[in-house]
């Protein structure tokens, strides 16, 4: 049997609550993403002001949060909040937005399925990841607050020892019951991808979206359970008296070793950053493909340079650890694997650009934050370069090189994927089309200010500004940056006070927008033949797919540029 | 060896051996001689931290329970600042200690003193004054 069939739900319960639709679902995961998105940006907000005005009470809001200090962000709420931020933007606000909005509405649309396969297992993988948030905003209103160890809450300090709070052990459960919900998302969206295709939708056919989504749920399943058992043992060292993190002078009798952790931490840690990123690499693809009227360059060598990452990205935790002690053999091999993943970065960015070259590009608002991906996402490609260098890695791990690296490649870019996707998709989600003069004064309000920040950072890194310090005055030879610093952090602040453009646009759109035609940006892929919003089932009747997603310009067609995927070519 | 949140830092006395009572003991002050190999050995107390010499563009972890080894070799005198780049609670931005690069003969006089400092307040019955470990032999 091709596609779930579940009758259209009647009542109000079924219908947006406990729902097996995988479109609303799309959207429940969408609010949970909003929340923690602004959330998690709020929090970066406040860290940036304590690094630029330590001691400064943080205008208009501080008060609210602090009220014991008036409004002064103090050291150990600091931690909190960096820690916090991280947690909170990975695994409650990305990857609910790409991997579970994105990922449960496009899938069965663009490659013709009805539904997912295992629609129950779906919305049990919703409510895992709500409970997992309601654990972690919780987690706030302990004793002793929220975890503070860092999100990579490395042993010593995450066990008793460094913080004997509840709120670390909340913050673990609150990982494997997020990451719970992701391994159901994974498994569910690996099957549907393989199972559901509909009749002629070869795998080269599939738009590169589906296989950005395909190659991440591949790398969830495979990798998520790591943590998992990383975060039961760090459980178990903190509840249950075990020692599998615990030695040093603190614990005399402590034969476990605190680097076993960062190891499993890793093995996870590092394909989770290309599990962010390859579901927008596949949206740029496309949207750029789109947008520049033109096929896809390289299509199929993007796909297989995004296996080929996929496949690379298992073995090359090694880098994150060059400063642990770790063997010169080791470190010259995971140096040598993680420039390897330079060579088909570089195709499929170069791939990129052939699709650019000589389109007749659209400058719709999607396509602009597409273009944006593009830009960071080369710089902050750029920078990983010196961060897998061993030698210059020793002098720039844990600064704010690092820093400003891993948001331009897995914050920026993942978010101006996630922007571009909106803008693009949400005519089909809603019916209603989103305000292209708004959408584009986000972007010329966010790109610019973004870039500033980021770029600071690496600066600022460059000079040796250590990451996750509360008051970088201490330090005398940090003293000629705070300049930098305030000049990061007023960027910042107009940066997230852009996003109330995003949100305004949202929800004005939502309610007021215009009634948007089935296909208005007039392009191939399948979930553009089904009116907007698509009907409960999706399609009335399996389509048939004849071709791959990047049809335009054929010769043979006359009235339109672009061929869907279910129409046959003119003879 | 780091601890929450401090540095404590151990020379080998005339002896050349460590964690014996000739040992030169600082806290947060770390000199050694220009134009000489300097290796430093690292214990981590309590949590992990890291040693961040920006001046000399090198970090090593210290870890509880493992020894970790880096060396150096500094080239100019000068009073620069070692930063602990591992975040490690609550006051790890406090944690801030001298690096002083001082010529040979100046360290010599300045390491009998600290030694002799030392032997001072050296008290055997004192379990926490022999934090230190034996030199551990590398590659």
């Amino acid at each position: 049997m091709r596609g779930t069939i579940h009758p259209a739900p009647e009542s109000f319960w079924k219908k947006y609550v406990f729902s097996t639709d995988h479109k609303v679902i799309a959207k429940q995961f969408l609010l949970i993403g909003f929340t923690f998105l602004g959330l998690g940006g709020l929090q970066a907000m406040l860290i940036r002001w304590t690094l630029a005005f330590p001691g400064n009470d943080f205008p208009l809001i501080g008060r609210l949060f602090y009220p014991d200090s008036g409004g002064v962000v103090p050291p150990d709420s600091y931690t909190m909040l960096f820690t916090m931020h991280g947690t909170i933007m990975i695994f409650f606000a990305i990857t609910p937005l790409l991997i579970g909005a994105f990922g449960n509405f496009l899938i069965p649309l663009m490659i013709g399925g009805r539904d997912m396969i295992f629609p129950k297992l779906n919305m049990l993988s919703v409510w895992t990841m709500f409970l997992a948030s309601a654990v972690i905003f919780f987690s706030f209103f302990v004793p002793l607050g929220a975890a503070a160890s860092g999100w990579t809450a490395y042993p010593t300090l995450s066990t008793e020892i460094g913080y004997p709070g509840a709120g670390q052990t909340l913050w673990c459960i609150a990982i494997i019951l997020a990451g719970t919900s992701t391994l159901m998302g994974a498994i569910n969206y690996i099957t549907t991808i393989i199972r559901l295709r509909a009749p002629g939708m070869n795998y080269f056919r599939m738009p590169l979206t589906i296989w950005g989504l395909w190659l991440t749920s591949i790398l969830n399943a495979l990798f998520v359970p790591v943590i998992a058992a990383g975060l039961l043992l760090l459980i178990m060292d903190r509840s249950f008296g075990t020692q599998f993190f615990l030695a040093g002078a603190t614990i005399p009798q402590g034969a476990g070793d605190p680097i076993l952790f960062q190891h499993l931490f890793w093995i996870f840690g590092h394909p989770e950053v290309y599990i962010l990123i390859l579901p927008a690499w596949g949206i740029v693809s496309d949207l750029l493909s789109f947008f520049s009227r033109k096929p896809a360059f390289g299509a199929k060598a993007t796909a297989l340079c995004m296996v080929t990452i996929t496949v690379l990205s298992g073995v090359v935790y090694g880098h994150h650890m060059f400063t642990t002690g770790m063997s010169a053999l080791l470190t010259r091999s995971f140096m040598l694997l993680t420039m390897l993943i330079s060579i088909p970065s570089s195709i499929f960015f170069l791939n990129w650009l052939g699709t650019l070259w000589r389109g007749a590009i659209r400058f719709t608002t999607p396509m602009l934050w597409a273009l944006g991906v593009v830009v960071v996402f080369g710089l902050g490609g750029l920078t990983g370069l010196f961060l897998a260098t061993t030698s210059s890695d020793i002098y720039l791990h844990d600064t704010a090189f690092v820093v400003g690296h891993f948001h331009l490649t897995m914050a920026a870019s993942v978010l101006f994927g996630a922007f571009a996707a909106i803008y693009f998709w949400f005519p089909k989600m809603f019916g209603r089309s989103m305000s292209e003069l708004w959408g584009k004064t986000h972007f010329a309000l966010t790109f610019p200010p973004l870039l500033i920040v980021f770029i600071l950072m690496l600066v600022a890194g460059n000079a040796g500004m250590p990451r996750r310090i509360y008051d970088p005055s201490q330090y005398d030879f940090l003293k000629h940056l705070i300049p930098i610093t305030r000049a990061i952090t007023y960027s910042a602040l107009v940066l997230g006070a852009a996003q109330f453009i995003f949100l305004f646009n949202f929800l004005i759109s939502l309610f007021k927008g215009k009634k948007a035609p089935a296909n208005p940006w007039e392009v191939t892929t399948l979930e553009w033949s089904v009116p907007s919003p698509p009907p409960h089932h999706n399609f009335e009747t399996i389509p048939a797919v004849y071709h791959g997603p990047y049809e335009f310009n054929r010769p043979r067609v006359k009235d339109k540029d672009w061929l869907g995927q279910h129409e046959q070519e003119p003879s | 060896m780091p601890q929450q949140w401090a540095w404590n830092i151990r020379y080998a006395g005339p002896d050349d051996r460590f964690n014996t009572a000739d040992d030169a003991v600082t806290l947060n002050d770390l000199r050694v001689p220009s134009g000489k190999p300097a290796i430093i050995q690292l214990k981590a107390k309590d949590v992990i931290h890291s040693l961040f010499l920006p001046n000399v563009r090198l970090k090593q972890d210290a870890i509880p329970g493992r020894v970790t080894q880096f060396w150096f070799e500094p080239v100019k005198t000068g009073r620069f600042e070692m930063v602990c780049a591992e975040h490690c609670g609550l006051n790890h931005y406090k944690m801030r200690g001298d690096f002083i690069v001082l010529e040979p003969d100046e360290f010599e006089l300045w390491l009998k003193e600290a030694q002799r400092l030392s032997e001072i307040a050296f008290d055997p019955q004192d379990e926490d004054a022999l934090w230190g470990w034996e030199w551990e032999e590398r590659r």
